[in-house]
Formats: C-alpha cells, structure tokens, sequence
C-alpha cells in the first residue's frame, strides 16, 4: 500500500516533535548577557551620521576613497610633497655641515694630552 | 516613557526608541527576539553554548546599528534572521573537525534516560537528514516545522514567494521522510 501524505506528515511530526523537545530553552543568563550588551552600548558615546550628511556629495566623495580622515591624510602628504618641492630649503648642505661640526669635535677630542706629551719630550 | 506604553510598540519604533536614549525598549526587543534567534541558532549549530554566543553576538550587533538603522528598509526580525545564519555558518566552518554526534549533551535529570538518549537519536537522524537537503529546502523546513514560523514569515525571510516556501517545504518533507524511512525501526517508531 502506498502511503498517503497525511501518514508520512505525521511520521515526520514525531521526529520534528523529538527535536523540539531536545533543543533546550534560551537561559535567564543569556538574557542577563544580552540585556549587560545593551546598556554598555547604551553608554557608549555614539557618532550619529545625520541622513541629510550621508546624502550629501561630500559624503559620498569621502566614503569612495576611505573616509574622510584617510582624505585629510592624503591632502596633508600632498601639501608637505608639494612645499618641499618649491621651497626647497637646502637642508641637505646644513645636515652635511652640521656631521662636519661634529666630526672636527671628535678630532679635537681624540687625544687631548697630544700638547702635553710634546712639553714632555722637549724636556 | 512607561514599560506598558513601550510594549505596545512596532519592532522598529523599540530599535528607534532604544537609540534615542529610552533604554528599556531593549528590554522588550530582548523578550521578543531572544527565544527565536537562539532557537534559529540551536537547530543549526546543535549546541547550547555556541547558540548562546551567536545569540548574544547577534543582539549585540542590533544594539549597534540602532543609531543608524534606516526605518522602511527591512523588518528588524529578517535582519537579525540574516545575522544569526551567517554567525551559524561562521561557527559551523570553525568547528568542523569536530563531528556534531560526538559532541556529548548534558542529561536532563527531570527525564528518564532511555527515553532521553532515545529522543536525542531521533533528533539526531532528523538532523542529519536534514543537513542532506539543499540548502533552501533545509532552511524553510527548519523554520516551518522546528521554529514554528508561518509561510508567509518565512517567504519573507528568504526572500521568496509563500507559493514557493511551501514547494520548497513539500519537497523537503519528502525528501526527508524517504532519508528517515530505512531508519524508523532502529529509532524505536515500528510501533508508533
């Protein structure tokens, strides 16, 4: 005999009737957890985005090359290349005379009984 | 605001209420969606702490979009259904050297053990039987009939039409019951 779709719905039954019965309850501790996460978002101070910025140009613009502050970092570098390439300071020759300054102390300071070894054997 | 005026409320106006500064609207979001996403989350992941955690994660994550939840676009329960799901799979992924039979469920002392083991294997073969269907079939399956959720919910929740869900369902059911068949007497049902 084949059987029909009502006997197969309630042999299934009992095995979805089985499964309910195994699956365990959400806990009062999970809702003291969930309840914990929501007053320290609560808390939180939060950055709110108003609909009329999100809509605007300007936001789109800085959302398309990562934010606004990766933009304000790309447009510092960019003002700091450009300056150094006009002004041009020469700050290579003062960094190389400024090493020289040092390397004469150094010389000055490498035997400082030199004069006095030269009394001696004068004597 | 006043506990009884705020239970009153759409699932939307609590998030909205509960962003702008009225924090006992958690609480009912809580009491409402709580039971479903662990329960959503349990019949996938097959186990207590890792259904606690993406129940937790999932709420957590609400809480977060509160601010800047856009009203109109989706309901609150599609969106949370959509977070638990991907946390599942995330969670099933991590896990998978660990075969779910193996893992050991804790007695449930208010039963008799023979009953108890034999209800756990019958929810066991259910569970395997239904990881074999394909995944949408899976989905409306579970949410019908261990979620108790209704056609149209579910049409929504996955995006499809009711006419759909319940092909989908039909078609699970028979799948599953020609899976379950070969081994109905070894689950104690010949007499049944």
């Amino acid at each position: 005999m084949i059987k029909g779709e009502n006997d197969r719905d309630f042999e299934l039954e009992a095995f979805f009737a089985a499964a309910k019965q195994s699956a365990p309850a959400a806990s009062e501790a999970l809702k003291y957890k969930i309840l914990n996460s929501s007053e320290q978002e609560f808390k939180k101070p939060k950055n709110y985005t108003s609909k009329q910025f999100q809509n605007s140009w300007w936001y789109n613009f800085f959302k398309e090359f990562g934010g606004f502050y990766l933009v304000l970092g790309y447009g510092t570098v960019a003002t700091i290349g450009i300056f150094i390439g006009l002004s041009s300071p020469n700050w290579s020759n003062q960094i190389l005379q400024f090493e020289e300054n040092i390397m004469i102390e150094e010389l000055e300071l490498a035997d400082p009984f030199i004069d006095l070894s030269s009394l001696y054997l004068e004597e | 605001m006043q506990f009884e005026h705020l239970s009153g409320m759409s699932d939307e106006a609590l998030l909205t209420a509960y962003a702008n500064g009225i924090p006992s609207a958690s609480k009912i979001l809580t009491n409402r969606f709580m039971p479903k996403i662990f329960s959503q989350a349990f019949h996938r992941v097959r186990n207590e702490a890792d259904a606690d955690e993406i129940a937790q994660e999932a709420m957590l994550r609400l809480w977060r979009i509160a601010p800047n939840w856009k009203q109109g676009n989706a309901k609150i329960s599609t969106w949370l259904y959509k977070v638990v799901y991907n946390l599942c799979i995330d969670c099933i992924r991590q896990k998978k050297t660990v075969h779910l039979d193996a893992v050991t469920e804790p007695v449930d002392d208010r039963q008799n053990v023979t009953d108890f083991l034999l209800n756990q294997s019958r929810a066991n073969a259910l569970y395997n039987a239904l990881a074999k269907l394909p995944v949408r079939q899976r989905e409306a399956v579970s949410m019908r009939h261990l979620e108790c959720i209704s056609n149209p919910e579910i049409a929504e929740k996955l995006e499809l039409s009711i006419e759909a869900v319940e092909s989908l369902i039909a078609r699970g059911k028979q799948k599953l019951s020609e899976t379950l068949q070969s081994q109905k007497s070894d689950l104690g049902y010949q007499n049944d």
